[in-house]
């Protein structure tokens, strides 16, 4: 009945975490750097220094956030295809492979630790939203008409009142 | 709902009227325990119509409905401005990268020094790719995220959508990102922004129709 | 059966998801575009700031090889998933023709 509009289909779903993940790592990038290009530049030219930083810095960060997001959804998006199962072990492996990907540069080590840390972190990311699922199922329970005190063998009937 | 109401039409009806019929004895029960528990009984049989059997359906109308905001349909469907932000952003990003990368490539090919040997002329190619791709990206990204949240909130503000909202969006974004280079690059960054998004909000309406 | 216990503890089994199209011909590529890069060997390039004997410390040969053999069965993979999309692909056509 109701249908599941919550996730789009997957090659396109990459574009949208893409740009999610971007929009994040950007806006987070404008408020950080912003801040500490501030506080870092001498007091008359706080407000070029503010600038300049978030101009050089906050795009950067975004398109570093951006890739992670993007390759993330990707593998998330593969290992859902091969699996063919919808469940928090999707986002698992994607993240160790994420966590792979983007350390193979430096050495089998540095590939092996990022992607050990990446999976824990989502595992952990998984555990706190299913938490949260179960919370929000808990709250939106359906409430049951409070029951009458005789659950257990009534001592005396009563007639059932419409 | 309606599909139901036509395949088993007649059985509801049964059961509305000839509920004597059933395992379940109205007159024996007393109270709402005693019906819970008596033997037989099953939720699908309190109302057929209500669907229990079909489990709970939790029902979140804010949250998954499409935008029904006038003029806000996209190609893509959209629930709301996050997703006009997201796809708007990452698509943009991509295209900038394309552009980027290509741009890179031709510069690239330009810079080979003279009878270099072929592994050196990849490299000077792919380094100038590298560096041309993302840094397009990035900057394509930033135009992008910053007009999608100021035409979000136009529309917002207005409560509908059109082309004029898109090009004053464009224009303040570009005069935004120019900001620390003076009034005359904000100017043509502005009028560049706003022409294109002019150019593609009548682009989509086109295709639209 | 009543449902309400279903209510109180909402079950997180994985679910099956119902085939997709989209899905399998971008996993497809993606797989063989994958295992491409890392059969190649361009993944782990000698940067010119290490030493080659650091490099060879840190990407020992077991690793090298492993990473381009994992590429190697990706691309394997890959090719065996195309022929199944293509056959869903198929499928999927037809269902369009008879309907």
């Amino acid at each position: 009945m109701s249908a599941d509009h919550s996730r789009d289909p997957c090659p396109i779903v990459i574009l949208n975490d893409f740009g999610g993940a971007f929009a994040m790592g950007a806006i987070g990038g404008v408020i950080w750097h912003g801040i500490k290009g501030f506080r870092n530049s001498p007091i008359g030219e706080r407000r070029l220094g503010f600038l300049n930083a978030i101009k050089a810095r906050a795009p950067v960060l975004g398109g570093n956030f951006g890739v992670w997001g993007g390759l993330f959804s990707t593998f998330d998006c593969s290992v859902k295809a091969i699996r063919k199962r919808e469940d928090p072990w999707n986002a698992i492996i994607g993240g160790f492979f994420t966590g792979g990907a983007l350390a193979i540069r430096g050495g089998w080590k540095h590939t092996r630790n990022s992607a050990i840390t990446c999976a824990c972190l989502l595992g952990v990311i998984e555990g706190v939203g299913l938490m949260f699922q179960r919370y929000a199922a808990w709250q939106a329970k359906p409430m049951a008409p409070p029951l009458p005190e005789a659950i257990a063998p009534p001592t005396q009937a009563q007639p059932l009142q419409a | 709902m309606a599909s139901m109401l036509s395949d088993n039409g007649s059985e509801t009806f049964d059961r509305v009227t000839n509920h004597n019929n059933n395992e379940i004895d109205t007159s024996k029960l007393t109270n709402i325990a005693s019906i819970l528990t008596t033997p037989g009984f099953d939720s699908s049989r309190l109302h057929p119509l209500a669907g229990l059997e079909k489990g709970v359906e939790y029902m979140d109308l804010e949250d998954e409905q499409l935008s029904t905001m006038e003029g806000s349909q996209g190609l893509i469907p959209s629930r709301g401005w996050s997703d006009d932000l997201c796809y708007g952003t990452g698509a943009v990003y991509l295209i900038g990268l394309g552009i980027g990368g290509f741009s890179g490539f031709l510069q690239g090919v330009k810079a080979i020094p003279p009878n270099a040997s072929g592994k050196l002329q990849l490299n000077t190619i792919l380094n100038s790719v590298t560096k041309r791709g993302p840094f397009m990206g990035n900057s394509a990204g930033i135009l992008a995220l910053g007009y999608n949240i100021i035409n979000s909130s136009i529309n917002a503000f207005r409560g509908k959508h059109d082309i004029m909202g898109s090009v004053v969006a464009g224009g303040l974004t570009g005069a935004l990102f120019k900001s620390s280079k003076g009034p005359k690059q904000m100017a043509y960054a502005s009028g560049i922004v706003a022409s294109v998004a002019g150019l593609w909000s009548g682009m989509k309406d086109k295709v639209l129709e | 059966m009543s449902n309400i216990a279903n209510v109180f503890n909402p079950k997180q089994e994985s679910k099956p998801i119902e085939d997709c199209l989209s899905c399998d011909i971008f996993n497809s590529i993606f797989l063989l575009g994958t295992g491409g890069y890392l059969s190649s060997g361009k993944a782990i390039l000698k940067d010119k700031k290490v030493s080659v004997k650091e490099f060879n410390k840190k990407n020992p040969i077991w690793w090298r090889n492993g990473v381009r053999s994992f590429g190697a069965f990706l691309i394997g993979y890959g090719i065996f998933r195309s022929f199944d999309t293509y056959e869903s692909w198929k499928t999927s056509q037809e269902k369009k023709l008879s309907n």
